[in-house]
């Protein structure tokens, strides 16, 4: 029997759905972009089987994944769960299995695999293509292959063998300029180790560039950032050790003495010339861009001064603190002519947004001019009568000018809860920022997820796809064109069955 | 057997969403002994749902659409009953 009044999900816009689902031909407001012929893929989570523990982390959650596939302005769309061991498990025993956030020790004896951590892996943080494939990606496992038409399981993915690290970061970068796949794994050979390998996979799928480094300490190394010339890679306040497993605690937590690391090697080296340069206390969880500039490393980023995430307690026992969770839009300048171990930090602008900002990905390590993230803009409308009083809700996606430090927005509706967005340039030749925003947001009075594209030059909506029922929140999300993945045009299996002649 | 109406049926029933504000829940089993406090909330985060033991994480409430239907029943006088649902 499932009983999810003991834990997990909230109730309302966030009670468990439990459901796969296909939705053909979804209705449109507005006017598609003939232009847009591919997928977006949102990977987030839902849960099967309600945790264990109150305390989890909602990054326990099982994986799922979902598409709107574009054609010829026509939109389907599909969701599955991601079918990792956890999920059949848990399925097979007809109960939840697995215990707190990235801790085996937690887990049933029957699955708890101290040595293959990676097994206990939901795999619900972000889609990447590469070389014509399609992933499913969680930081604590290699890479789910998913199928980009039906988005069943096809299973984890090791390169043929090349790809060593037991673990996958959910946020490889793809060179714009190469096509390779920059990619690592973090507590590479087990539980709370303190190595990081990194690995450069060609256009084709292969692994042709290897190296392992030791991190300064073990921590979430969610996201790292490129030029063309280096690797960075940041690391900053959250602590774990076998220890704290052992004591039955999450994975993580914050401890706000520590300082922040930023390693930043060459591409094309064996690690050896890795230097780390350090800050003060601070929250990297995600990049934005980076390039070089001379001697200099420009690395932008939205940046915390404290733990984001409120599941996820301090060392200290002090309680979480929503001020410091805040993000702002950060300039940090790093210069590899000098001998010192230190950077230059720079706030762009104090207004507090979303850290899971994106560019135009043809520019990504290159300079650029633009960021596109998420705001809660307290200016704007709120139907607390239709939406439910008192929530919190990122409304707006903006377009910052880094030139010129000006601010373009768009509101999304009076009773929605925007998700990450993707930038779609308008043909592969097009300047940069020339193209559509596209993202979902949850509306709380219609119960429903709406996906919207937006102008990204004018920041005005050109069409709105309305599906009818709310569909799990995201974590991370990506458009991927039907160039860049093997897209059918077919929306459902053919039909089997008998007609009348 | 007697009639059951319409309202009687919708007094009776309640369904699988809850009544808002949404209420602080402690909760009781093999972890309560682990928590090191005795606050616990449903709180959504960046839209990811989870049980709060900080006390400081934001806090989701659902519309009034999304209540019990218990709970919208009591809302209503009987002429506001009556005029919405005529078919009862």
């Amino acid at each position: 029997m499932v009983d999810f009044t003991k834990g997990g999900p909230a109730s309302g816009y966030f009670a468990p759905l439990r459901y796969e689902a296909d939705v053909y031909d979804c209705e449109v407001e507005g006017v598609i972009p003939r232009e847009l012929d591919g997928a977006f893929y949102r990977v987030g989570g839902e849960y099967f089987y309600p945790p264990i523990r109150e305390d989890d982390s909602p990054f326990s959650i099982d994986g799922f994944i979902s598409s709107f596939r574009f054609k010829n302005g026509i939109v389907d769309f599909k969701a599955r769960w991601i079918k990792t061991p956890r999920f059949l498990n848990n399925l097979a025993a007809r109960k939840q299995l697995y215990g707190v956030y990235r801790n085996p020790f937690t887990h049933d004896p029957s699955v708890q695999h101290l040595d293959k951590p990676y097994l206990g892996t939901v795999m619900n943080t972000a889609p990447i293509a590469h070389h014509g494939k399609l992933y499913a990606l969680k930081e604590d496992a290699q890479p789910f292959e998913m199928d980009p038409n039906t988005l069943e399981t096809l299973g984890p993915w090791n390169f043929n063998g090349a790809y060593k690290a037991q673990t996958f970061s959910a946020h490889p970068k793809v060179d714009p300029v190469t096509g390779d796949m920059i990619c690592y794994g973090y507590e590479a050979t087990g539980l709370c180790t303190d190595d990081l390998w990194i690995y450069t996979v060609s256009p084709k799928g292969k692994v042709k560039h290897e190296i392992r480094i030791k991190v300064p300490y073990v921590s979430t190394l969610h996201d790292m950032v490129l030029t063309q010339k280096y690797l960075i890679f940041p690391v900053y306040g959250y602590v774990t050790s076998i220890e704290r497993l052992k004591a039955g605690h999450l994975h993580w937590a914050w401890d706000q003495t520590k300082p922040t690391y930023w390693g930043i090697l060459r591409r094309d080296g064996d690690g050896k010339d890795v230097r780390w340069f350090k800050g003060p206390t601070s929250s990297v969880m995600h990049t934005i861009n980076a390039y070089d500039e001379g001697d200099k490393v420009i690395v932008d980023a939205p940046i915390s001064d404290g733990n984001p995430f409120p599941f996820f307690p301090s060392v200290d026992g002090s309680p979480w603190s929503p001020k410091l969770a805040q993000h702002t839009l950060r300039r940090l300048t790093f210069d590899m002519s000098s001998k010192a171990d230190t950077y230059q930090e720079k706030i762009l602008d104090p207004q507090d947004v979303v850290d899971l900002a994106r560019v135009d990905d043809r520019f990504l390590s290159l300079p650029y001019k633009y960021v596109y993230s998420m705001m809660a803009d307290p200016t704007k409308p709120y139907d607390a009568a239709r939406a439910g009083a008192n929530n919190r809700v990122v409304n707006t996606y903006f377009r910052y000018d880094l030139s010129n430090g000006q601010w373009l927005k768009y509101f999304v509706g009076d009773v929605h809860n925007l998700q990450e967005l993707s930038f779609i340039p308008r043909s592969a030749t097009a300047p940069e920022g020339d193209g559509w925003l596209i993202g979902t947001a949850s509306n709380y009075a219609e119960m429903r997820t709406e996906l919207v594209i937006v102008d990204a030059l004018t920041m005005q909506e050109q069409a709105r796809v309305i599906l009818p029922f709310r569909m799990t929140p995201q974590v991370h999300a990506r458009w991927y064109s039907a160039q860049e993945l093997p897209l059918t045009d077919k929306p459902m299996p053919p039909y089997k069955g008998r007609v009348q002649s | 057997m007697s009639k059951l109406s319409r309202r009687q049926f919708l007094g009776g029933v309640s369904v699988a969403v809850v009544i808002a504000p949404l209420p602080a829940v402690t909760l009781a089993g093999p972890s309560a002994s682990f928590s090191p406090v005795h606050y616990a909330a449903r709180a959504v985060h960046q839209q990811l749902s989870f049980i709060d033991l900080s006390g400081h994480a934001g806090r989701y409430t659902a519309p009034a659409g999304n209540h019990s239907t218990r709970a919208y029943r009591a809302g209503l006088s009987e002429e506001e009953f009556l005029r919405k649902h005529w078919f009862s």
